[in-house]
């Protein structure tokens, strides 16, 4: 069992909250220098890979290259980041085009300084000490971090999960609702419970929604 | 994708929006509508962000104009074609 002596000593790593505006940075990328707030107006997936040249990081770029013309339907981009150089993602998006016919069409951070890694947390020293896991960071247009995500180095993340993520913050941003658990494009959503008795009655009494009690109500939108 | 070459010539993408701004003063999401190329407006603010600093453009108020030494980078390069 881990020692309390050495949880007080370990370093505390600095992750971004939920709900707060995402830190903001400028970054050497492949479409050139970008800042987080060139995104304004738009929502923004920012993630990060452990390296260029891994297998596993290649489907991965695959998978969001492949899904970039439906994320840019939502208004919403895509923007990649790990410690490698520069010169590193040229050269392995190029062979990920001449190879396996995937053009990647977003840009990829090159965060060799780590700043940006160490700002958003995406290094956990317990994974990799030289490697960025895979995080995910979904900042929307109003550069508010609305969602996180952390895979560990050895499992690809699933691009169905972050797009419905997308959706779903946007459905609710939209018509003020909450998603059920499973929920898909065009399921129920839930209706946030009342907060007083007289509208706890008024909702029951509703016909617009269906209630399975006072505080658990749900409709089509 | 930058808009200044190593040479300090621009790139292509650049001189599309030096064109667009040779008119009257344009947001970036005026130049973002305009623009053949395509180009999502987080890139079009980053290339007017690099030829303001590069004085090329300049902006007032929100928008953005081109400036004697853009127009003479924009000369260059149709005198060049």
């Amino acid at each position: 069992m881990e020692q309390v002596s050495e949880i007080i000593e370990r370093p505390a790593l600095m992750l971004p909250r939920l709900g707060e505006p995402a830190p903001q940075f400028e970054a050497v990328t492949t479409h050139g220098k970008i800042r987080l707030e060139d995104f304004k107006g738009s929502w923004l997936i920012l993630f990060s890979h452990p390296a260029d040249f891994t297998p596993v990081c290649t489907t991965e770029f695959m998978g969001f290259a492949r899904l970039h013309p439906k994320l840019r339907e939502m208004n919403c981009e895509l923007m990649g980041l790990s410690i490698d150089s520069i010169y590193s993602h040229i050269a392995w998006i190029r062979n990920i085009e001449q190879n396996l016919g995937q053009k990647i069409t977003f840009p990829i951070i090159a965060d060799s300084g780590r700043q940006i890694a160490s700002l958003y947390g995406m290094i956990m020293p317990g994974e990799s000490r030289t490697e960025t896991v895979r995080c995910v960071f979904i900042i929307d247009d109003r550069q508010t971090l609305r969602a996180m995500l952390y895979y560990p180095l050895t499992t690809g993340r699933n691009m169905d999960e972050i797009v419905r993520m997308v959706e779903a913050l946007q459905i609710t941003d939209e018509f003020g609702v909450a998603t059920p658990a499973n929920w898909q494009p065009g399921g129920d959503v839930i209706v946030p419970p009342p907060n007083t008795q007289e509208l706890a009655e008024e909702r029951v009494a509703d016909k617009e929604v269906q209630c399975k009690d006072w505080y658990f109500c749900q409709k089509k939108i | 994708m930058g808009c200044i070459n190593p040479d300090g010539t621009v790139t292509e993408a650049a001189r599309e929006l030096l064109r667009l701004l040779e008119g009257k003063p344009l947001t970036d999401r005026d130049v973002a509508a305009r623009t053949l190329s395509g180009q999502p407006l987080y890139m079009i603010r980053s290339r007017l962000r690099e030829l303001r600093e590069a004085g090329l453009i300049e902006e007032e108020a929100g928008r953005f104009r081109i400036t004697e030494k853009g127009r003479e980078r924009v000369f260059l390069a149709r005198a060049s074609l």
